[in-house]
């Protein structure tokens, strides 16, 4: 690891010392965390990948992205935590970018539990507004020619800000509200897709533990390579993001205890948790799952078969999170489940 | 507004049953009965068409063919004096003549009784199927939502005799609403330049039924 490294471009790099900085050390690199950075600086971390010559081709397609003149990346940059600078050694090789700092951002897969979600204080509204946040930069990281590819909840990070403001009619009177933002991290995975700009570059990462796509799943399994990532596969990620945040079950196991050989199996045949007929679900989870209400339910699961294979409609997101109701017994579902999913009662 | 009947005390119980010719579409907290067999189906088909017929309440040339909203239903019966004792899925042959014959469909069946006449019903079933039934009611309903929201349906309705042990009690009825020809109401696949929007509805009903 480099002891010194210099940030930015011809005159204005600055040479920062690595030794006294916090870090992460993660798969591919080691994320330097602010703090002793200039002031022009702070919120930015530095990304230092751990093996550059691994990493040759990915790097230059970076290289390419930040010095073109289109500036890609920072078109998406506040849907994701894209490089904004480069970072080089001391003999001039590019070894990694600065990046948007997110220490105190929370994870999705934090939101995947009941516990995760207490703990970081996001319940069903929210839930669904930071989900529609998340579809929205999925789309605007497209509109770049980008593909996330490697799209799960640990690649997600989320913040919400309580915001308070006057009306300026009546200054009087103080409003709130909650700003939600997301970002998907984990940048130097994605492919890129710019013949106009000259750069197309394919990624091969993929955390399989997670979300593991049908047609990879098949590749692996018939000893092929794998297919290119395209924005079909990261709205299908979105979809199982979106039912295991929403109803914290996931969208083909029956449990935890199951071994992940038939959870592909249940993948590759579309055996989905709402799958009727084929198999059953326990009542347990029941509640949880009508708690979508019937439109969202199976929008949702229309998209885990691959039957819906376009960007996720937003607003039915949006619907969502903005007319739930809470029945007396404190069960929270969406007003179209009409009945409450816990005590039948109506909502 | 048109009035189909009147829910009267003698009518002891109201049956919804939903014919299904696509499995996908069916909701899936719901008890599976075993597959019918093709002479349980014709045993059925031989026991419908020689016992003593209902009054139907549907006249079919008001209804036939026509699709009727029933998002309003569930909530309607839960404001009535019936309460669910039993929903089953089985897949059944179909055994009228036409180009259909011997081909699979899902029948999906909720039992409403009234409230008067529970007792008898659970002592029949016994506590723990009760009890069972008890802690599943909510997610049943939440199923007999999803089967009302997601289509428009045709319907036809019966005031039938109530059998009791395979005997018909006199002067006791139970209302049949039969629903089929399922038309799916959203627009699944709307076309790409839609973009964020949420998915439209396809139609607009014929009818809306109601329970008041």
């Amino acid at each position: 690891m480099p002891k010194y490294v210099w940030i930015g471009n011809g005159d204005q790099k600055t040479r920062i010392d690595l030794a006294p900085l916090a870090y992460k050390e993660g798969g591919q690199g080691t994320v330097y965390l602010s703090g002793l950075f200039p002031i022009e600086m702070i919120n930015t971390c530095i990304k230092v990948i751990n093996k550059p010559e691994d990493f040759a081709v990915q790097m230059e397609a970076i290289t390419k992205m930040l010095e073109h003149p289109a500036q890609p990346y920072e078109r998406a940059k506040h849907a994701a935590a894209v490089p904004l600078e480069l970072v080089w050694d001391e003999n001039k090789k590019a070894i990694g970018y600065t990046m948007e700092e997110l220490r105190s951002w929370h994870g999705f897969h934090e939101l995947t539990t009941v516990e995760g979600s207490e703990s970081t204080e996001v319940d069903l509204r929210a839930a669904g507004l930071l989900l529609a946040a998340l579809s929205r930069a999925i789309r605007t990281i497209h509109g770049q020619g980008f593909v996330i590819g490697d799209l799960n909840p640990s690649n997600v990070l989320f913040k919400h800000i309580p915001l308070r403001y006057f009306d300026p009619p009546d200054a009087s009177i103080e409003h709130s509200t909650v700003e939600f933002q997301v970002r998907v991290i984990d940048v130097d995975s994605w492919s890129i897709h710019r013949p106009d700009l000259g750069i197309e570059y394919s990624s091969h990462v993929l955390d399989r533990g997670v979300i593991y796509h049908p047609d990879i799943i098949q590749a692996d399994k018939e000893g092929k390579p794998w297919p290119h990532f395209t924005p079909d596969h990261d709205w299908w990620a979105f979809a199982c993001i979106c039912w295991w945040v929403l109803t914290k079950h996931d969208p083909y196991q029956w449990g935890k205890h199951e071994a992940i050989k038939n959870k592909e199996k249940r993948i590759l045949k579309n055996l989905t948790a709402n799958s009727a007929v084929a198999v059953r679900l326990g009542f347990i989870s029941g509640s949880a799952v009508q708690a979508l209400g019937p439109k969202l339910r199976f929008y949702l699961d229309r998209c885990l078969k691959g039957k819906e294979k376009r960007p996720f409609p937003t607003k039915m997101l949006e619907d969502f999170a903005d007319n739930l109701r809470t029945c007396a017994c404190g069960f929270t579902a969406h007003a179209s489940a009409v009945i409450c999913p816990k005590c039948a009662q109506l909502l | 507004m048109k009035t189909l009947g009147e829910i009267m005390q003698e009518d002891r119980e109201i049956g919804l049953q939903f014919s299904f010719m696509n499995k996908e579409a069916i909701p899936q907290f719901l008890e599976d009965l075993p597959p019918e067999t093709v002479e349980v189906a014709e045993a059925r088909h031989q026991f419908v068409t020689t016992q003593p017929t209902g009054v139907k309440l549907t006249d079919d040339d008001v209804f036939h063919g026509k699709k009727v909203d029933l998002r309003g239903l569930p909530a309607n019966l839960l404001q009535t004096n019936y309460v669910l004792v039993g929903v089953w899925r089985q897949e059944r042959i179909q055994t009228k003549q036409g180009p259909m014959r011997g081909t699979s469909f899902w029948m999906i069946r909720f039992r409403f009784r009234h409230k008067d006449h529970l007792a008898e019903y659970r002592a029949k079933m016994g506590e723990p199927a009760w009890r069972e039934l008890e802690a599943n009611r909510p997610v049943l309903l939440g199923e007999l939502v999803t089967i009302c929201s997601l289509a428009f349906w045709q319907m036809r309705a019966y005031r039938n005799p109530y059998y009791h042990d395979h005997q018909v009690l006199p002067g006791v009825h139970a209302i049949s609403l039969n629903f089929e020809g399922r038309e799916p109401l959203y627009e699944w696949n709307p076309p790409k330049e839609l973009g964020d929007d949420d998915l439209p509805a396809r139609y607009n009903p014929d009818f809306v039924f109601n329970l008041i």
